[in-house]
C-alpha cells in the first residue's frame, strides 16, 4: 500500500517520533501528515487571535505612560515571558507554515515536504533566537531603521502576492487575507523581536516611549495591527463559514466577528496613538 | 490457502425500520488477498446475510463501495487483508460508512446526495467550441493534456470529500470542484464564466485550506490538492 | 410480514430508458439533442448512472478515421465478419461500423479526453483481430483514453444526458415490461433504496441493461450484472438470442477475475507457461499473443489441462503468466498505468518485475435480446415488438457473431445507440397505445413470495456453488455430458431456491431481497446459456464443444431460445444476414462463410 509512500518526504526524519504520537499518528495515518498541520495552523490561529486579545486587553489598563512604565515591569517576570516566547513560538510556525501555504496555493510550489522540514526547522531556530536575545538583554538598534528595513521588506512581499492575484475574479476578502498574512509574516515577527530586543529595562523603557512616539513607528504598528485584526477576522470568519449549517448562522456570526474586530480595532488605534 | 488471518470486523449497522444503529462484531478467517468486499460478502454468506454494503465494479473503477476503514475513508474493493493489516498494524477493524451522504442501510450511503454537488458543477462542457471546419478531430497536444489528464481519473467515489478539513457541510468538496477545475483547463470549454462563479464563490475554494487529506485519501492516487491550488492561483 | 406490497405511484414519461449505461445514455443523449422537449427517464441499478459498468472498459473503441490513409471501413467490417466466426449480421456490420468516427467526432465535441498522438491528434492503437487489407497487416483502429476509455465514455454521455435534463431513477431495477395490444407501454420498477414500486408508462420503453457476467464464477464483470434484463424478457415471453456466444477474456486477473485488458498484450506483454515458454507461437503462429480472444483464451486453457499452468495457493485456481517485465517504464507508468496497477492492488505483485498470473475469465455476452439494425426488438417469429428498443451489451444486433473483437463494444454501445434514439423518433410519431390495466400484479406476486418463502437454504451458497457448476461445465469448454449434469444442477438449484428465507423483512434497501430476485435472474440465464449450448452441437467463435470442434454449415443461424417456465426452452432460429456478400460489391467475396485461421 502507501505505507513505504509515506515514510518518505516529510515523515522521513519525524516519523519515529511522530508515529509514537497517540492521537496525531492516528490522524497523520487516516488523513495525512498535511491535514495534522492544517489543524495545527488552524489552532494556532486561534490561539494567536486570543493572545492577541488579552494583549490588547492588558494594555488598554496602561494607557498612561505612567501606569505603563510601572506596570511593564510584569512583561519581565518569568512566566510573562514564558508566555510571551511561546507564542513566538505559535506565531513563528503560523507564519512559516501560511507561508507555505500561499507558496503552494499561489505560486505553484508543490514539493513541500521539504519546505514543511523548513517551517519546523526555522520555527525552531527562530523561537532558539528570541529565546536567547531574552536571556541576554539589553541589545542595541535604532528603532527607525529597524522598522524601515521592516516595514518595507513586508510591504513588498505583499505586493508580490497581491499582483500575483489582483487581478483574478477571487473575492477581495480572500485575496487581502492572503496579502495581509504576506505582510504580517514579516512585520510580525519583526514586531515581536523588536520587543525582545530590549525588554523593559529601566532605560530602556524610556527609549520604548520614544519608539513608540514616532510617527512613522507608530504607522508602521497601526498598518500591523490593522492588517493582523483584518487577517484573524477573516480566518475566524472562515472557519465559521465551513461548519456552520445554514445561512443565518452563518451572517450572524459574521455580523459578530465583524463587530468583535471593530471594536479590537478601534482599541488598538487609542492604544498606539494615544500612548 | 497459503497463510490465514483471524480478523475482527466490528461494522457500524442501521436499521431503517426501527431508525437505530449499533456496532457488530464479526469474527472471520481469511486469506491474504482477499479484498474487503470479499469479507462482506463472505460475512452475508456464513455469518449474516442481513448485513448490507455497496459494490458495483469490485476493482477501484466506480466509486460504490466507499467506507471508514479504521477512520480512513478507502474503497472496500481496492483494500487486500494483507494490505490493511501492514497498514493499521492490527487485524481488528472499525467499518463506518462514509458521512457525505445519509445512511440507506448499514453500510450503503444514498449516493444521489452526494452526487448532487457534482451535478452543480456540471461536469460536461457548458459551452462547447465547435470543431474547426474540415478536422475529424481537435488539435490538444499530449504536453497540455497532461496538465488535466490525471483530474480526468476521479470515480467520485468521495473519500476526498469524506477526508477533507472543511467537513462536507458547506464545500461543493474537493471532487466536485475538481470537475469544474478540469473543465477550466479543458480548450475545447467556452463557458469558463459560469465555472469561476461557482469556483470562486464561499461553497467554491475558499473552503479549501490544502489539508491536503485529499490527495492523501485518493484511491486513484489523484494530487486534489494540486488542482484546488491551480483554481487559487488562477492558473487553469 | 403482512404489509402488503402495493404500486406505490405511477409516472409517465415519453422515453423509459432502462439501464444508464454507455448504450442507454448515449441514445438519452440523441434523444436530447434532437428533442429538448422531450421527457426521458434512465433508470440504472446502480446507485448513479456513473458508477455503471462501461466506466470500467479498458482499452479502446474502434473506428476508422476517414483521413487515415491505409485504414478503410471495408477491413474493419472483413475483421468483425471473420471475429465472429461469420455468425455476425452483415447489415448491422455495415450499419455500425460506417458509423463509428461519426460517434468519435460526437465525444471530442463533447469533451471526452482521447489519448493524443505527438501532433495533437487523437491517438490510435492496435488490438487483436484488427488487420489491414483484410488480414495483411495490422490497424491501428482503436481510439482510447488511456486504459480507461470506457470511463471516458460513460463521464460523457452521462454528462450530455444530464446536461440534456434526463430524470434520473437510481438504484432502481425493472422488474417486468407491460404490453397493451402487444406494444410495450411501460415498465414496472422496485425502487430498491426506498422499497417501492412504481409503474411508468412510456410511449418508447429501451432496454440497455447490459451484461450478465455474474452467472460464472470468475468474471471481470461487476456485481450488478446478473443479466436481470433478459430475465425480464424471458418472463414477458419473448426470446433471446445467442446465449451459448459467452465470450471468455484470455486475460483476468486470477482471483476475482478482474480484466487485465488486451492493451497488455498489444503493447507487447507476451503470454508464458510454466515452463516459460511463450506458448501463443503454437496456436496462432502469426498473430500469436494477439490473435482473437477465444483463441487465446482456449490456447491457455489448454496449457493449463496439460499440465503446463500454474496453481495459486491462495485461490486454488491455475493460470499461466503474462510477462510486462520487458515493458519500457513509460509503458507501465503511464500507458497503462490503471491495469499494471491492478497487479500490485489486487495480487500484490509488481508487474515490473515479477510475472503476473493470468487465465480466463468470463467477459462478455455476444448474445443478447434479439433486435433488428435499427434496435427493435423482435419476438420469436422476428416480428417487431412495438414500442420496446434494446442496445448495448444486453441486446442482440448481432454484430458481434459468436465473438467479439476487443473495442467493438464500446463503438456498438454508442453507434447503436444513437441508431435507436433516431428510431425512437420515429416511433413516437406513430400512433400511441395507453397503458393496461392491473399492472404489475406479476412482480408483486414474485415478491411477496420471496418475502413469504421459508427453509434453511442459503442464498449466496447456492449462487456461489452455481456460478461454479458454470464456469466448470458451459465455460471454456463444452461437452454435452458436462453441459447435462449443469442444467440437471440448475434445476436443483431452482428447486432449492424455494426454500431461501428472507431474514429482513423492511423493504427499505433490503440486500437479500433483491439477491433472491438476482438468483432468479441468474438461473434464467444460465438455463438458457446451458442449454442453447447443448443444442448448438459445432464450435463457432466462443462456443467452443469438444465433442464437435469444428464449424458445421447446418448451424449456420442465431439461436432463439424461449423460456416460460424454467428449465422448459424452446428453440427459434434467425437466418444470418448476408447483405455485404449478396450485394456483389467490391470486396464481397471477403464475405463469404470461410475458415477461421489466424
Ligand atoms: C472490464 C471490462 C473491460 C472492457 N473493455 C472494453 C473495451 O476496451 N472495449 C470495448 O469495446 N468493450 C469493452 N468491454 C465491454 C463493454 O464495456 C461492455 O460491453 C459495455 O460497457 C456494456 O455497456 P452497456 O451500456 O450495454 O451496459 P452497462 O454499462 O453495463 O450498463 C447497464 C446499465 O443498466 C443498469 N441495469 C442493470 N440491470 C438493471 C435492471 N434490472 N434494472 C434497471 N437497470 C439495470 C445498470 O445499472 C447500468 O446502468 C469491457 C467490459 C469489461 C467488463
Ligand atoms: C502574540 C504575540 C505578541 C506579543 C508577544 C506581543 C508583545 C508585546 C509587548 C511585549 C509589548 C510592549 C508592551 C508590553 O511589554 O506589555 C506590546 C505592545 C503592543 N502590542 Fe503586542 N505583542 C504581540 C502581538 C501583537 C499584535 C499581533 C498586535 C497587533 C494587533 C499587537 C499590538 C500591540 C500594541 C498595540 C502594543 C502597545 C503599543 C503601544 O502601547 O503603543 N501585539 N506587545
Ligand atoms: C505571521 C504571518 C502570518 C501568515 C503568513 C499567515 C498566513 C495565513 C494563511 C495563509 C492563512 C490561511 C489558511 C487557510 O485558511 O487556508 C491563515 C489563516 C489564519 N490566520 Fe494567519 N498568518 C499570519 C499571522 C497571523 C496572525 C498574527 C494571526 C492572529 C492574530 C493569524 C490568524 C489566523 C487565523 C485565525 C486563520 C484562520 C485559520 C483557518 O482558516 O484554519 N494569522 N494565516
Ligand atoms: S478525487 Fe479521488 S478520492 Fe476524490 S472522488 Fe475522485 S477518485 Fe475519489
Ligand atoms: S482535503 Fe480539503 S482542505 Fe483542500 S486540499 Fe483537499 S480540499
Ligand atoms: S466497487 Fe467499484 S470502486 Fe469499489
Amino acid at each position: 500500500m502507501r505505507l513505504e509512500e509515506e515514510s518518505q518526504g516529510i515523515s522521513a526524519p519525524l516519523w519515529p517520533i511522530l508515529e509514537k504520537m497517540p492521537f496525531l499518528s492516528r490522524y497523520a495515518k487516516t488523513r495525512g501528515w498535511y491535514y495534522v498541520i492544517s489543524w495545527l495552523h488552524r489552532f494556532s490561529g486561534i490561539w494567536l487571535f486570543i493572545a492577541l486579545l488579552v494583549h490588547l486587553y492588558t494594555l488598554s489598563s496602561l494607557q498612561t505612560p505612567d501606569v505603563f512604565l510601572s506596570d511593564m515591569k510584569i512583561s519581565i517576570q518569568p512566566t510573562f515571558l514564558f508566555l510571551a516566547w511561546a507564542s513566538s513560538l505559535v506565531v513563528g510556525f503560523h507564519g512559516l507554515n501560511g507561508c507555505r501555504l500561499i507558496l503552494y496555493e499561489l505560486f505553484g510550489r508543490r514539493n513541500d515536504a521539504e519546505m514543511t522540514r523548513w517551517v519546523f526547522g526555522l520555527s525552531t531556530g527562530y523561537a532558539a533566537m528570541v529565546g536567547l536575545m531574552m536571556i541576554m538583554e539589553n541589545q542595541q538598534a535604532s528603532a527607525f531603521f529597524f522598522w524601515l528595513i521592516a516595514f518595507f521588506t513586508g510591504a513588498i512581499l505583499a505586493y508580490v502576492v497581491a499582483s500575483r492575484i489582483w487581478k483574478r475574479r477571487h473575492s477581495l476578502l480572500w485575496k487581502l487575507q492572503r496579502i495581509s498574512g504576506a505582510f504580517l509574516l514579516i512585520t510580525v515577527p519583526a514586531y515581536l523581536l523588536f520587543w525582545f530586543l530590549n525588554p523593559g529595562e529601566a532605560n530602556g523603557t524610556h527609549e520604548t516611549i520614544l519608539w513608540i512616539e514616532n510617527v512613522f513607528t507608530r504607522l508602521v504598528f497601526l498598518s500591523v495591527a490593522i492588517s493582523a485584526i483584518y487577517h484573524a477576522g477573516y480566518g475566524l470568519f472562515s472557519i465559521a463559514a465551513d461548519y456552520l449549517p445554514s445561512r443565518i448562522t452563518k451572517t450572524g456570526m459574521t455580523a459578530l466577528i465583524t463587530v468583535v474586530m471593530t471594536v479590537v480595532a478601534v482599541f488598538a488605534f487609542r492604544l498606539i496613538l494615544c500612548v | 490457502m497459503s497463510k490465514t488471518y483471524s480478523l475482527t470486523l466490528t461494522i457500524k449497522r442501521y436499521d431503517p425500520e426501527r431508525s437505530v444503529s449499533w456496532f457488530q462484531t464479526y469474527r472471520l478467517e481469511a486469506g491474504p488477498i482477499l479484498r474487503f468486499v470479499d469479507l462482506f460478502r463472505k460475512i452475508n454468506v456464513e455469518l449474516d446475510a442481513t448485513l448490507a454494503w455497496a459494490s458495483s465494479c469490485e476493482h477501484a473503477q466506480c466509486g460504490s463501495c466507499s467506507v471508514n476503514i479504521n477512520g480512513r475513508p478507502m474503497l472496500a474493493c481496492e483494500l487486500l487483508v494483507e494490505n490493511a493489516v501492514a497498514l493499521f498494524g492490527v487485524t481488528e477493524f472499525k467499518i463506518t460508512p462514509v458521512s457525505v451522504a445519509p445512511v440507506v442501510r448499514d453500510l450503503v450511503v444514498d449516493w444521489e446526495k452526494a452526487y448532487e454537488r457534482v451535478h452543480r458543477s456540471k461536469p460536461y462542457l457548458i459551452k462547447p467550441k465547435k470543431l474547426p471546419p474540415g478536422m475529424t478531430g481537435f488539435r490538444i497536444s499530449p504536453a497540455e493534456l497532461s496538465r488535466y489528464e490525471e483530474a480526468t481519473r476521479c470515480i467520485n467515489c468521495f473519500c476526498c470529500a469524506e477526508a477533507c478539513i472543511s467537513g462536507n457541510r458547506n464545500f461543493i468538496g474537493p471532487n466536485a470542484a475538481m470537475a469544474s477545475i478540469v473543465r477550466m483547463m479543458d480548450p475545447r470549454e467556452e463557458g469558463k464564466d459560469e465555472r469561476l462563479n461557482l469556483l470562486y464563490s464561499e461553497e467554491g475554494i475558499y473552503r479549501c485550506h490544502t489539508s491536503k487529506a485529499c490527495s492523501h485519501v485518493c484511491p486513484k492516487k489523484i494530487d486534489v490538492a494540486h488542482f484546488l491550488a491551480l483554481a487559487k492561483e488562477g492558473a487553469f | 410480514m403482512g404489509k402488503k406490497l402495493r404500486i406505490h405511484s405511477t409516472l409517465a414519461c415519453d422515453v423509459l430508458i432502462i439501464g444508464a449505461g454507455g448504450a442507454g445514455l448515449r441514445c438519452a443523449a440523441l434523444l436530447h439533442e434532437r428533442r429538448p422537449d422531450l421527457s426521458i427517464i434512465a433508470v440504472t441499478k446502480v446507485a448513479h448512472p456513473q458508477k455503471s459498468h462501461t466506466s470500467t472498459a479498458q482499452g479502446g473503441m474502434a473506428a476508422v478515421d476517414p483521413k487515415d490513409k491505409v485504414d478503410k471501413p471495408i477491413y474493419h467490417m472483413f475483421d468483425t465478419w471473420k471475429g465472429g466466426d461469420c455468425s455476425s449480421d452483415q447489415n448491422v456490420i455495415k450499419k455500425i461500423i460506417e458509423g463509428g468516427w461519426e460517434e468519435v467526432q460526437w465525444l471530442e465535441q463533447k469533451g471526452i479526453h482521447f489519448s493524443r498522438d505527438e501532433e495533437g491528434n487523437i491517438a490510435k492503437r492496435q488490438f487483436g483481430g484488427h488487420t489491414l487489407e483484410f488480414g495483411k497487416g495490422d490497424a491501428l483502429r482503436a481510439v482510447f483514453v488511456a486504459d480507461r476509455t470506457g470511463k471516458g465514455m460513460m463521464d460523457t454521455v452521462w454528462g450530455e444526458a444530464l446536461k440534456g435534463g434526463s430524470l434520473f431513477l437510481n438504484s432502481t431495477v425493472i422488474t417486468e415490461l407491460l404490453f397493451n395490444q402487444g406494444c410495450c407501454v411501460g415498465a414496472v420498477l422496485f425502487k430498491i433504496k426506498q422499497g417501492e414500486f412504481i409503474t411508468v408508462l412510456a410511449k418508447a420503453t429501451v432496454l440497455a441493461t447490459g451484461g450478465s457476467g455474474q452467472v460464472f464464477r470468475i468474471t471481470t464483470n461487476c456485481r450488478n450484472n446478473t443479466g436481470d434484463g433478459l430475465a425480464v424478457i424471458l418472463r414477458a415471453g419473448l426470446p433471446v438470442m445467442d446465449p451459448e456466444a459467452v465470450q471468455f477474456h484470455p486475460t483476468g486477473i486470477v482471483g476475482p477475475g478482474i480484466l487485465a485488458s488486451e492493451a497488455l498484450r498489444s503493447e507487447g506483454g507476451i503470454l508464458r507457461n510454466r515452463e516459460l515458454e511463450p506458448f501463443m507461437e503454437r496456436y496462432a503462429p502469426k498473430m500469436k499473443d494477439l490473435a482473437p480472444r477465444d483463441i487465446v483464451a482456449r490456447a491457455i486453457e489448454t496449457e493449463i489441462r496439460e499440465g503446463r499452468g500454474i496453481m495459486n495457493p491462495d485461490h486454488q485456481i491455475e493460470h499461466v503468466w503474462i510477462d510486462l517485465r520487458h515493458l519500457p517504464d513509460y509503458v507501465h507508468e503511464v500507458k497503462l498505468k490503471e491495469v499494471a496497477s491492478f497487479f500490485k492492488t489486487y495480487v500484490n505483485l509488481d508487474s515490473r518485475t515479477q510475472l503476473c498470473p493470468v487465465r480466463p475469465s468470463n467477459h462478455y455476452h455476444m448474445g443478447g435480446i434479439p433486435t433488428n439494425e435499427h434496435g427493435e426488438v423482435q419476438d420469436a417469429a422476428n416480428r417487431v415488438v412495438p414500442g420496446l428498443f434494446a442496445v448495448g451489451e444486453c441486446a442482440c444486433a448481432s454484430l458481434h457473431g459468436f465473438n467479439r473483437l476487443g473495442t467493438n463494444s464500446l463503438l456498438e454501445l454508442l453507434v447503436m445507440g444513437r441508431y435507436v434514439g433516431e428510431r425512437v423518433l420515429s416511433y413516437l410519431r406513430e400512433k400511441q397505445v395507453s397503458g393496461p390495466k392491473g399492472a404489475g400484479e406479476a412482480s408483486l406476486a414474485l415478491f411477496a413470495n420471496y418475502l413469504e418463502a421459508q427453509g434453511r437454504e442459503n442464498l449466496g451458497m447456492i449462487r456461489q456453488e452455481m456460478r461454479e457448476v458454470m464456469t466448470r461445465r458451459v465455460g471454456v469448454f463444452r461437452i454435452e455430458k458436462g453441459i447435462e449434469e449443469a442444467i440437471a444442477s440448475l434445476i436443483a438449484f431452482k428447486q432449492r431456491t424455494a426454500r431461501i428465507a428472507i431474514s429482513t423483512k423492511d423493504m427499505r434497501m433490503n440486500q437479500e431481497l433483491l439477491e433472491r430476485w438476482e438468483l432468479d435472474n441468474l438461473l434464467d440465464n444460465a438455463m438458457t446459456i446451458a442449454q442453447a449450448a447443448l443444442m448448438r452441437k459445432e464450435s463457432r467463435g466462443a462456443h467452443f464443444r469438444e465433442d464437435y470442434p469444428e464449424r458445421s454449415d447446418e448451424f449456420q443461424f442465431h439461436t432463439l431460445v424461449s423460456m416460460t417456465e424454467f428449465g422448459k426452452v424452446s428453440f427459434g432460429k434467425r437466418p444470418i444476414d448476408m447483405s455485404i456478400y449478396e450485394s456483389k460489391g467490391e470486396h464481397h467475396e471477403q464475405f463469404r462463410v470461410m475458415p477461421r485461421r489466424y
